[in-house]
């Protein structure tokens, strides 16, 4: 035994003895409630406990013991007869507690110890083949029909749980084959570049629309285009119609310019309260990307990509600018974003300040002509109207203005783009090209590690081959760069053999880490001459990694895995109920505020106690309006310090969290106490025993959630657990399920009061989530504990097992002791012997 | 456009199995002079379920009487059964978790322990079926939502459906000129060569790992001979040109409102039946979509089916859910309508499953599945009742249907009982 697993050897030891009564009192249960007939003599159902091993149940036990508390948590066993002997419910508790916890403790024995060879995540594939190809992966990602990568425990790349099907590796042939097209360029020269202006008249198709009932979009003049509608997911798009049936001739980059303004945001004559608008907000523009000119049609909001939202000035045109990478065949297009969503609003502002503008239509002549008698009238009142103006012409609401569209393009940073620079050079011929070479450094670079060329000789003579064969020698070459892509080794992590990570797999698993992707020049030259193993270079690396730009998918991937921040949305809030979560983009923010409050802490090392509890956080309008924060306009975040009312503070105000929380419609302790004891306290509770029935949630009468909790935790098998998952539940119900702050239940006529209060599995008594959020800082330990535990997961791709708690104990008292910053936590991680090895 | 034809095809692509290739059109079948019509399945599964009461009959035996949603159903009444009491037991429990174990009764977190994993039935299905149609298996849904897949291979991963309705009707139906079929066929091609080069590689790796490492590996082995045979397979199909069929997609079809979407999916469904493209579809419906569907109901969906026992929701959520079986109800129509050449209606040569992996939405309960199973050539007409049978017993039997030669399906106990062949 060496000296470092000593300290461990002794920790298991005192496992051991704690739960050495409880094994006695186990056994006795078993003796007197179960012997009898599952013993030596009888054997019910084929099952005798007689040679249960309970100290260190092997595998048969194991089994039995799932058996039996299956049948306890279901009330069968012992059978309710005459004569039979039944336990108290406290004494069948405490065996189903330890059932439970011997058979999690044998699931996690049977961890690997090692990180079992992983593949790129979905989320890693596309990062990298952007890194690797120099493709722009933002505009062009094919990616999307991938089948969902296996999530174990929130995390998406544990090698463990992934798995590799037919079907994927179909996705991986045609998907290489795709990106390379886009990468490559051979025999093509420079696309002129063209600027195109286009005026109202140019833009969308306003035909087809009933000038008379709605103002919607309008040319007017010639002058601009005025929209008086829009929503978030528009049907009725503005865009040039060049483009409307081809998009944009050739990928590039373009830029686009729109000149726009807002019109009676806040000086109009009509009701605000007929309005669903938020006049506090400035009216706001969006600018899209359809990338086929198939998602320009009304319903086909689901492909389109939403780039850029512009806050526009009111009643002054400008030009607002944005320069994308556009796919060939793209369209971009505009419209308004935060505006009136509903027609059936301009037509009640129309009929009631303006009367004498209101029209006839088909349906109204339709009905009358049908005998209704109510339409008939109408009809005739309004057909006094006929010769009227237009309701456009007389409406006076906020819209926005479209005076005109330029789009400029395409253009690049250099010819032949970068993508072809990077697998070629400057050279555009093929017949150029030096195939060992080219070969030798793309599979070097897609596998991570210096190749010899003898290892990627069989791709050469492939190349080769095909070219003798009379293909194409361009053809050829893309296709020996698309099998690189298909291979394991660029699919799959090659961490070799041994207990010590070498230093190319160490390069990479920092870059995944930290960049989600494959490691860069400089971490390649260091992984390859050794140094990397340096502690101190490592160190380095890990610090640099973190200050570029790239360290953005660290935020975005790691908050998804530890909050479950993916998830949000997976629950769609109900539609009509929280409208708000649609017409303002509440979903996009909240992630963003949490992603942002993250970045802030990592950037500056602040205390990872701030995710617990904090005077700030970051909103753009649309959010704070949610909050109810004051004096915050325009789309862009910023950093708000929280007034002492807001109770914001941490990531248990995050809508977010409120939000992923809940199913949509109905808030529950349950799954909320479970997020926090899952993520914030690392310690998931027990899945609940299968057979119990769901509560049927009964709204009719004045029963509220925390009542049919009661109710539930009066059953045996349900209480033990729910007495350590609600109380952490109870005082976020004082938020809705979009996370709205909320005092009591129910709509209009029937409210209930919130009771907010709960009493701790600590015994510690809480009033509401101030309460809590201050009970889990004085429990910052356990806090930092979980979070160093997550990051050790995610960096490495593999659950922990106890033979990690020293070093993840190690990490919490360091860090702890250096102030809580979480860069320098991030850093320990990466930096730990658990990080460097395999 | 010729990527999109490529992928798209792909997607549909699944399991294809050793057999050997069967003449694609009936027709032809019958002007050889061969009585064997292919038996086919198809799997509607309802995301939000429905609820119990309005759908499950008091009575059971012949003569019960049809509660709200079996109304529409009235017409085909000999032509079905309702089942009640079946379900997946604790293996098919996890509320809306649970719902992508409808056909397979295994939840994917725990398919590890099985060697076909959390294979759905139409999946084994699509396995029989092999390269004897067009696509072995088509996913067909009127709204995606990734956490509740209803079909999975057999390597445990959830297939993608097809939302679509010009993407599904342009896999079955649209011609590709010559020019995109010989480049296709090249691309084939093209792919097999480069799974036989990168073998190296795995070789290469297979030496350097560790055994647990190596099992990691082994699936990729696996994976690349399964796509060889499919390449293969696939190559053999771009001989054979797509049916021609009298149907006219609606103009910009796939922006109707769900109320306009659904009867066009189970059109093509039927269609595809018809011109034995496909042998075994899955069809999903989650969410209603904009505008509520089109359906005029007031609330949203998932809202309504947290109704909490209020009976204004409960009316309005039987209006979306008499959609369901109403459509449903249309689509045996549809199947009634075709004579095929065994001298069954395509409805008699058709099991169709009208189910969800949701007992009841309202306690997020997944016990109890509505399942509704029409034509098929079984004996029908009842509503049955059963007592702690797998849900899994009814995937057997119709699996046997479908002519497999099985006696097991996933957690199954047996085939189920009472079920017979007419």
């Amino acid at each position: 035994m060496t000296a470092r697993s000593l300290p461990l050897f002794l920790a298991l030891l005192a496992i051991d003895a704690v739960s050495a009564k409880d094994v006695e009192q186990v056994q006795s249960f078993v003796q007197q409630y179960c012997l009898e007939c599952h013993g030596e003599t009888v054997q019910s159902a084929g099952r005798r406990f007689d040679h249960l091993s309970l100290s260190e149940p092997d595998d048969k036990s194991l089994t039995l013991l799932a058996d039996a508390l299956h049948a306890l948590n279901r009330g069968q066993m012992p059978p309710k007869m005459n004569g039979v002997p039944r336990p108290t419910a406290a004494e069948t508790q405490s065996v189903i507690e330890w059932i439970t916890q011997t058979l999690e403790t044998s699931e996690n024995s049977r961890r690997p110890a090692s990180t079992v060879m992983r593949r790129l995540s979905r989320f890693e594939y596309v990062n990298t083949i952007r890194d690797l190809l120099g493709v722009h992966t933002e505009a062009f990602d094919p990616t999307s029909d991938f089948p969902q990568d296996t999530i174990e425990e929130g995390f998406d790349n544990i090698g463990e749980a992934q798995v590799l099907s037919d079907y994927q590796l179909q996705r991986y042939l045609n998907v290489a084959d795709a990106f390379l097209d886009k990468a490559i360029f051979f025999s093509t020269s420079e696309p002129e570049q063209q600027s195109y202006r286009f005026g109202p008249r140019d833009m969308a198709d306003f035909d087809s629309y009933d000038r008379a009932r709605v103002v919607w979009k309008l040319n007017v003049d010639d002058r601009y285009m005025e929209i008086g509608h829009g929503q978030p997911v528009e049907r009725h798009t503005t865009y040039p119609k060049r483009f409307s049936r081809k998009g944009v001739p050739a990928d590039g980059y373009y830029t686009i310019r729109v000149r726009a303004d807002a019109i009676n945001r806040l000086d109009h004559p009509y009701d605000r309260q007929m309005m669903p608008i938020d006049h506090s907000q400035p009216l706001k523009m969006g600018l899209w990307i359809a990338p086929e000119p198939r998602f320009l049609l009304k319903g086909a909001h689901k492909g389109r990509q939403l780039v850029k939202v512009f806050d526009l000035a009111d009643e002054q045109p400008r030009d607002y600018e944005a320069k994308v990478w556009l796919s060939k065949g793209s369209t971009p297009f505009v419209h308004w974003i935060n505006g009136i969503k509903s027609k059936g609003v301009i037509k009640r502002i129309g009929e009631r300040y303006h009367p004498e503008v209101m029209r006839l239509n088909q349906y109204l002549l339709d009905a009358a002509k049908d005998g209704d008698s109510t339409a008939a009238d109408t009809a005739k009142l309004l057909a006094r109207n006929q010769g009227n103006k237009y309701l456009s012409d007389v409406y006076d609401g906020p819209r926005i203005r479209i005076y005109s569209m330029e789009i400029e393009g395409p253009t690049y940073d250099s010819w032949p783009p970068a993508s072809h620079r990077t697998l070629f050079g400057k050279e555009t011929n093929p017949q150029g090209i030096d195939i060992a070479e080219t070969v030798k450094r793309f599979a070097s670079r897609a596998f991570r590690r210096q190749l010899s060329a003898e290892e990627v000789d069989h791709y050469k003579r492939f190349v080769e081959s095909r070219i003798r064969e009379g293909e194409p020698r361009g053809q050829a070459i893309k296709l020996g760069l698309a099998a690189i892509l298909t291979s394991p080794r660029f699919l799959y992590f090659d961490e070799g053999d041994g207990t010590t990570l070498g230093p190319n797999a160490l390069a990479s698993r920092l870059s995944y880490a930290l960049w989600g992707s494959m490691p860069d020049e400089e971490l390649f030259k260091l992984a390859q001459s050794g140094k990397l193993t340096d502690p101190h270079v490592l160190k380095g690396q890990a610090e640099r990694l973190l200050s570029d730009a790239r360290s953005a998918a660290f935020v975005e991937r790691f908050t998804d895995s530890w909050l479950r921040l993916d998830t949000l949305g997976a629950m769609p809030p109900d539609q009509k109920k929280f409208p708000q979560y649609y017409n303002f983009r509440l979903e996009s923010a909240m992630k963003q505020e949490t992603r942002l409050f993250f970045g802030h802490l990592l950037e500056n090392d602040l205390s990872i106690l701030d995710f617990l509890d904090s005077d700030y956080t970051f909103v753009n309008d649309s959010l704070a309006t949610h909050y109810g924060i004051s004096r915050v306009s325009g789309e862009g975040f910023r950093r708000v310090t929280l007034p002492a009312k807001l109770r914001r503070g941490g990531l248990l105000g995050h809508a977010s969290i409120l939000t992923l929380t809940a199913n949509g419609v109905e808030t529950s302790p349950v799954t909320r106490g479970v997020w926090v004891l899952e993520n914030l306290l690392g310690t998931p509770p027990a899945p609940p025993p299968p057979d119990v029935e769901p509560l049927e949630p009964d709204t009719r009468g004045t029963v509220t959630i925390r009542q049919q909790l009661e109710k539930h935790r009066s059953v045996t098998a349900c209480a033990s657990c729910h007495s350590k998952i609600d109380p952490f539940g109870f005082p976020l119900e004082l938020y809705d399920p979009i996370g709205s702050f909320r005092t009591s239940y129910g709509e209009r006529k029937i409210k209930h009061p919130i009771d907010a209060s709960s009493v701790l599995p600590s015994g510690q008594a809480v009033s509401d989530e101030r309460d809590l959020k201050h009970a889990l800082i004085a429990n910052k330990r356990q806090f930092t504990r979980a979070l160093t535990e997550k990051l050790l997961t995610y960096a490495t791709g593999r659950m922990m097992t106890f033979r990690d708690q020293q070093e993840i104990d190690r990490i919490t008292e360091q860090i702890g002791s250096d102030g809580y910053g979480l860069r320098t936590l991030v850093s320990a991680v990466l930096t730990s012997e658990t990080f460097q090895r395999k | 456009m010729l990527r999109n034809e490529t992928i798209n095809r792909r997607t549909f692509l699944r399991g294809l199995g050793g057999a050997a290739l069967a003449l694609p059109h009936l027709e032809a079948m019958a002007a050889s002079g061969s009585p064997a019509v292919p038996v086919r399945m198809v799997c509607v599964g309802i995301n939000y379920g429905f609820v119990p009461q309005l759908f499950f009959p008091s009575k059971t035996g012949l003569d019960y009487e049809a509660p709200l949603l079996l109304k529409p159903l009235e017409r085909h009444r000999s032509d079905f059964t309702v089942f009640s009491h079946l379900d997946h037991g604790v293996n098919g429990q996890g509320g809306h978790a649970g719902v992508h174990a409808y056909l397979s009764g295994i939840l994917s977190k725990n398919s590890k322990g099985f060697v076909e994993a959390n294979m759905s039935m139409d999946q084994k299905a699509a396995q029989h079926v092999g390269v004897a149609t067009r696509y072995p298996s088509m996913q067909l849904t009127s709204g995606s939502d990734i956490n509740n897949l209803i079909s999975w291979s057999s390597a445990g991963v959830a297939i993608p459906p097809v939302e679509s309705l010009d993407t599904i009707f342009s896999s079955l139906f649209r011609k590709a000129d010559p020019q995109q079929l010989s480049s296709l066929d090249a691309r084939y091609a093209a792919q097999a060569s480069i799974l036989d080069l990168v073998k190296t590689d795995a070789d290469h790796l297979r030496r350097r790992l560790g055994n647990r490492d190596r099992e990691k590996l082994d699936q990729y082995f696996t994976s690349v001979r399964s796509v060889e045979k499919q390449l293969s397979q696939s190559r053999e199909w771009l001989d054979r040109p797509k049916p021609s069929v009298d149907f006219q997609l609606p103009r910009d079809a796939d922006s109707l409102d769900l109320v306009d979407r659904v009867p066009v999916y189970y059109d093509l469904m039927a269609l595809a039946l018809e011109t034995d493209s496909t042998r075994v579809i899955t069809f999903t419906v989650n969410d209603l979509g904009p505008n509520s569907g089109g359906l005029g109901v007031n609330k949203g969906y998932h809202q309504l089916t947290h109704h909490g026992k209020v009976p204004s929701y409960i009316d309005e959520l039987s209006i979306i859910e008499r959609f369901h079986t109403t459509q449903f109800a249309r689509f045996l129509d549809r199947l009634k309508a075709v004579q095929e050449p065994n001298g069954r209606t395509l409805l008699g040569n058709t099991m169709a499953l009208l189910g969800s992996g949701i007992g009841n939405a309202s306690s997020h309960s997944n016990k109890d599945l509505p399942l509704l199973l029409a034509g098929g050539g079984f004996r029908h007409g009842e509503h049955k009742s059963y007592e702690a049978t797998p849900a899994s017993n009814l995937f057997v039997s119709m699996l046997q249907r479908f002519g497999m030669e099985i006696d097991q399906f996933g957690r199954s106990s047996s085939t189920l009982t009472g079920l017979k062949v007419a």
